[in-house]
């Protein structure tokens, strides 16, 4: 008959008990402090869960470069890989959630990057590729965006009444100051948003600027009324 | 040629015969492919390679539960494999145990040598006075989730994987042998060069304390009992 097992006893023989590596008189007094004893019911229970766990951790792939790494420092053997495996290799290294994730967000940022130049892939033929065609649609696009700017800033109503109201002025003060706008006090003097439109017109490039002055454009009426 | 010392009543050889013929000659084909991969044969050490090499890449990332140290150190363990093959001696234990062993020296080395960056680290990156950063968060209880079974596994896997690193690395490398390598207590003995009773006293310890820090509130338990029995 053996003697009833206090807690330490119970925990020391706990892996061969779970095992069914005791004598069945042991297994039997493990069974009855298991019972009486809830600290260590508990204990069993968790080691247990633990140990199933454990069996369920997966083992691991052997990552692809490792052993070419070794071969190529020990005997200086290059290991014949196949294309197939490579490609295999490749697409377990690509097709994770952050790099699918990051390749559908660049295809996004293109397919708008594209849209907002006016390129329709459904119309691209082969030889709108061409480095004359690359380059003339490019012109197009940035004279599209100038003009469009341009355009949104004459629109835009805080504008509309500084004009209105630099105009109201002009008309009651017929002669205009002999002075070039002092760009540090841009906010007391009216001639100012004058020195902004000039500023915008000249900062536009050098062949816009060229067409610009070949044709007159509404919405750089704001320097003819300077003149 | 090795022969079954007995027969059955059938006139075939027993089954112990036959495992121990098997053993025998699994032995003897080892030590060929050593003594081949020792006399230059580059297909020979390659076969070894591709036999081992994953083995001793898991051992290496369980234990140190880095992907990036997993890699260098199974480099550098076939590395030592590959210098040392000349001390393989088939009749003292099998290839693979040879293997493991000589992986296992590497990781406790690689522990020792960056022990103290450990202690460091955890000292920087531990908040004053949180009792709580030595341990693993609790595991939530499989029935308050039952919908989200995938996450609940790899929140266990997680976990499991810290708390491994939080053993002692005796404790740690006897759990690995035994639960994620599937050694047998005699194999494992050899691994680590201790006596089989000490294996299954770590294992035992081992488990206990894997499960004491997926479940923290058990140690509380611990405590209230520990003086009293």
């Amino acid at each position: 008959m053996i003697e009833p097992l206090n807690c330490s006893q119970f925990e020391e023989r706990l892996s061969d008990f779970e095992e069914g590596a005791l004598a069945p008189e042991l297994a039997a007094a493990m069974r009855a402090h298991a019972q009486a004893c809830g600290a260590c019911a508990a204990l069993r229970q968790a080691v247990r869960e633990t140990a199933t766990w454990l069996a369920e951790l997966p083992e691991l792939e052997l990552p692809p470069a490792l052993i070419p790494a070794v071969l190529a420092r020990t005997t200086g053997r290059r290991e014949l890989v196949s294309w197939r495996a490579t490609l295999r290799s490749l697409g377990g290294i690509f097709w994770q959630p952050r790099v699918v994730m990051g390749f559908g967000m660049a295809v996004f940022a293109l397919a708008v990057l594209l849209n907002a130049a006016g390129v329709n892939l459904r119309q691209l033929r082969w030889r709108d590729l061409t480095p004359r065609q690359l380059a003339l649609s490019a012109e197009r696009g940035m004279h599209r965006g100038w003009a469009r700017g341009a355009k949104y800033y004459n629109d835009l109503k805080v504008v509309y009444e500084i004009q209105a109201a630099l105009q109201a002025v002009q008309r009651n003060q017929p002669a205009p100051p002999a002075a070039a706008p002092n760009h540090r006090n841009r906010n007391q003097d009216p001639n100012a948003v004058f020195g902004y439109a000039r500023e915008f017109a000249s900062a536009a490039p050098a062949s816009f600027s060229g067409r610009a002055a070949a044709r007159p454009r509404a919405n750089f009426a704001i320097e003819s009324d300077l003149s | 040629m090795l022969r079954p010392a007995s027969l059955d009543g059938n006139g075939r050889p027993a089954l112990a015969d036959w495992t121990e013929a098997s053993r025998e000659a699994l032995k003897a084909d080892e030590q060929h492919l050593v003594d081949r991969c020792l006399a230059g044969d580059a297909a020979a050490w390659e076969a070894i390679l591709h036999q081992h090499a994953r083995r001793i890449y898991n051992l290496c990332y369980r234990f140190t539960g880095r992907v990036e140290d997993a890699q260098d150190l199974s480099q550098e363990a076939s590395l030592r494999i590959y210098r040392n093959l000349a001390s393989f001696r088939a009749n003292e234990g099998s290839l693979g145990t040879w293997i493991l062993s000589l992986t296992r020296n590497l990781l406790i080395d690689h522990y020792r040598r960056h022990k103290y960056d450990r202690l460091t680290d955890s000292l920087d990156s531990a908040p004053a006075g949180a009792d709580q950063s030595e341990r693993p968060p609790e595991l939530a209880s499989r029935e308050t989730r039952p919908q989200e079974a995938g996450l609940w596994r790899r929140e266990v896997r997680e976990q499991l994987g810290l708390a491994l690193q939080r053993l002692s690395p005796e404790l740690r490398e006897a759990v690995i042998l035994r639960d994620l390598q599937d050694l047998d207590y005699k194999e494992i003995a050899a691994v680590l060069r201790v006596p089989e009773g000490t294996v299954k006293s770590r294992i035992n310890r081992g488990r206990i304390e894997l499960a004491r820090l997926l479940r923290p509130n058990l140690r509380g338990q611990a405590a209230e009992r520990g003086g009293g029995q």
